[in-house]
């Protein structure tokens, strides 16, 4: 009895090490493809777009929704206080620093990433990668590689608009409901926002992010297994694993650099 | 080479031509599922060759085997001078080169256009400019007989029209070796024979080696000229008419199944375990 849980254990662990070393491979030949020629610049930008589109619409919408509470909850809390002049650089500091960056990958995983695995796994079921390794073409190179490379352009750029949306938000709900002086707000704003410390760490944090969920989503597509279950196993696997890793990376991040 | 006691006899015969590919020894299992278990057999060069057995005989793993898309546990594959079970990753890519193959479902990239699928490994593995890529692709598309499916998706192809464009993809960098899967499978008894034509016409025209899965007894002994048969992850290999006539009770059973016995053939198809619709009969 006891022995078979030990043996469980040891079976799972040596399982989930070799999953890790298959991970790193995998990691290793996607670098290896980002670099070796041809470049695959139209293959690129169609992902980009992709990616783009597809997360375009949750982005905007959640940032403004997002913005509009932290309006909303800023500026109960800053009232106590008596500094409800503070909203704009609370608002501003909370989403560049924190929640952008975060809220946008996890939004970006349960749409793009979900779909890119998706994709991948329906390619390998139906033998569409192994078409393409007939045809001397890595599919690597030609398929996982530009989604990935992709993904991590994309993340901060769309974290930059979730930004901006959000902020409009807290503008509308402090300056149009609230009726906080919109000179305050922005100029709040302006004063406490550090472009090299602030900014820097929120792009820094959204690349990480990138990298992340494009392995992840790529990795779980590539290595699925060719049938119908296989397919949402890699979709769920991605979304569950990069949604997680992205907050534990977060907080890593925050703790050793202080962004 | 050959499981059979009169072996010998089959030897001389299919000797006469040099071997293309030449698989010695042969070993795989999936977990505790042993698929080839010492398996022998040579592919004569610039000729057909069609390998049957029953579902889950281990045709298909052949046919990837070869093409270097399964590494078995054991054995040496010859390819023409060159061993390709050892074979490391780009050394693969280039190999394959020589060879094309066409899958049981198609396996064109949904995303790309029929016509961007055909041309795709000419414009990743030539110089060639557009005005040549696209004459290239339309006399390949000319050879196969698909008219206007240029800007189709492959999704919007029926299943013959699929099977010609994947012919045309797999016969476009003009390989040395065609593998292809069971091409027939799902196919009408005309269209059979369309593809069947398309099939023999493309080995006489180039002189292609081809190795062709089927669950088609009447195509095989039409344009086979060896066949090898999966018994027991182990391979009898013969000219056609040998094994039409072979004593060895496995083919017998099998031919006997798939004749003309409608009785017989639904029963196969049951033992099988496979839904009567994925199969072909004529
Ligand atoms: N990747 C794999 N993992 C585990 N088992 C596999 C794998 N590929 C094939 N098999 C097993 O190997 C056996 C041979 O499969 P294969 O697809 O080669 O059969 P087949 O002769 O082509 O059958 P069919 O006529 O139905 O196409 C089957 O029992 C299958 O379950
Ligand atoms: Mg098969």
């Amino acid at each position: 009895m006891f022995r078979s849980h030990v043996e469980k254990l040891g079976g799972r662990t040596i399982a989930g090490i070799s999953r890790l070393g298959q991970f790193t491979t995998f990691a290793g030949v996607l670098l290896d493809c980002l670099i070796t020629r041809p470049f695959r610049g139209r293959r690129l930008i169609d992902e980009v777009y992709t990616i783009g589109v597809l997360s375009l619409v949750i982005v905007c919408i959640s940032g403004g929704a997002v913005g509009m509470v932290l309006g909303l909850q800023g500026y109960t809390v800053l009232t106590r206080f008596g500094a409800e002049e503070a909203l704009g650089s609370f608002v501003g500091l909370t989403l560049i620093r924190e929640l952008g960056p975060v809220l946008t990958a996890l939004l970006v995983t349960g749409r793009a990433g979900s779909a890119i695995a998706a994709e991948i796994g329906a390619m390998v079921a139906t033998e569409q990668l192994d078409g393409l390794r007939m045809m001397s073409i890595d599919p690597t190179h030609y398929v996982a590689a530009p989604k990935a490379a992709a993904m991590v352009l994309t993340m901060p750029l769309l974290s930059a608009l979730f930004i901006v949306c959000g902020i409009g938000g807290g503008y509308v709900v402090g300056v149009q409901f609230l009726g906080i002086d919109p000179g305050s707000y922005l100029k709040g704003l302006e004063g406490s926002i550090k472009f090299s410390d602030d900014v820097m760490g929120s792009i820094t944090k959204s690349l990480v992010f990138g990298i992340l969920v494009g392995m992840i989503s790529t990795y779980r597509g590539y290595t699925s297994a060719p049938n119908a279950a296989g397919v949402s196993a890699a979709t769920t696997g991605t979304v569950v694993v990069a949604s997680v890793l992205t907050l534990i990376v977060d907080y890593i991040i925050t703790a050793l650099w202080g962004v | 080479m050959s499981m059979t006691e009169d072996g010998t006899s089959l030897r001389r015969n299919t000797e006469e031509v040099p071997a293309h590919v030449d698989i010695l020894n042969l070993r795989l299992h999936f977990g505790d599922r042993t698929v080839f278990d010492g398996l022998s057999c040579r592919f004569p060069q610039g000729k057909i060759t069609v390998i049957l057995g029953a579902s889950g005989g281990g045709k298909s793993t052949l046919l990837r085997t070869i093409a270097c898309l399964q590494q078995p546990d054991w054995g040496d594959i010859w390819v023409g001078d060159k061993e390709v079970t050892s074979m490391h990753r780009h050394q693969a890519q280039q190999f394959r080169r020589r060879i094309g193959m066409m899958f049981q479902g198609g396996a064109l990239l949904d995303s790309l256009t029929v016509y961007d699928n055909v041309s795709l490994p000419l414009r990743e593995h030539t110089k060639m400019t557009e005005d040549e890529i696209r004459e290239t692709v339309q006399h390949q598309f000319t050879a196969v007989g698909l008219k206007n499916v240029d800007q189709l998706l492959p999704g919007q192809l029926s299943g013959g029209m699929m099977k010609r464009a994947a012919l045309a993809r797999a016969m476009i960098l003009e390989p040395e070796i065609l593998l292809c899967d069971e091409p027939f499978s799902g196919l009408d008894p005309l269209a059979v024979r369309l593809i069947e034509n398309l099939i023999v016409e493309t080995n006489q025209r180039t002189g292609v080696t081809i190795l062709m899965t089927s669950h088609h007894m009447g195509s095989t002994m039409r344009m086979a000229d060896q066949v090898v048969f999966l018994v027991g992850g182990a391979a009898i290999c013969g000219p056609t008419k040998e094994i039409q006539t072979s004593v060895d009770p496995r083919i017998r059973s099998f031919l006997r199944a798939s004749g003309a016995d409608p009785l017989s053939e639904e029963e196969l198809y049951l033992d099988s375990g496979f839904p009567r619709h994925e199969e072909e009969h004529s």
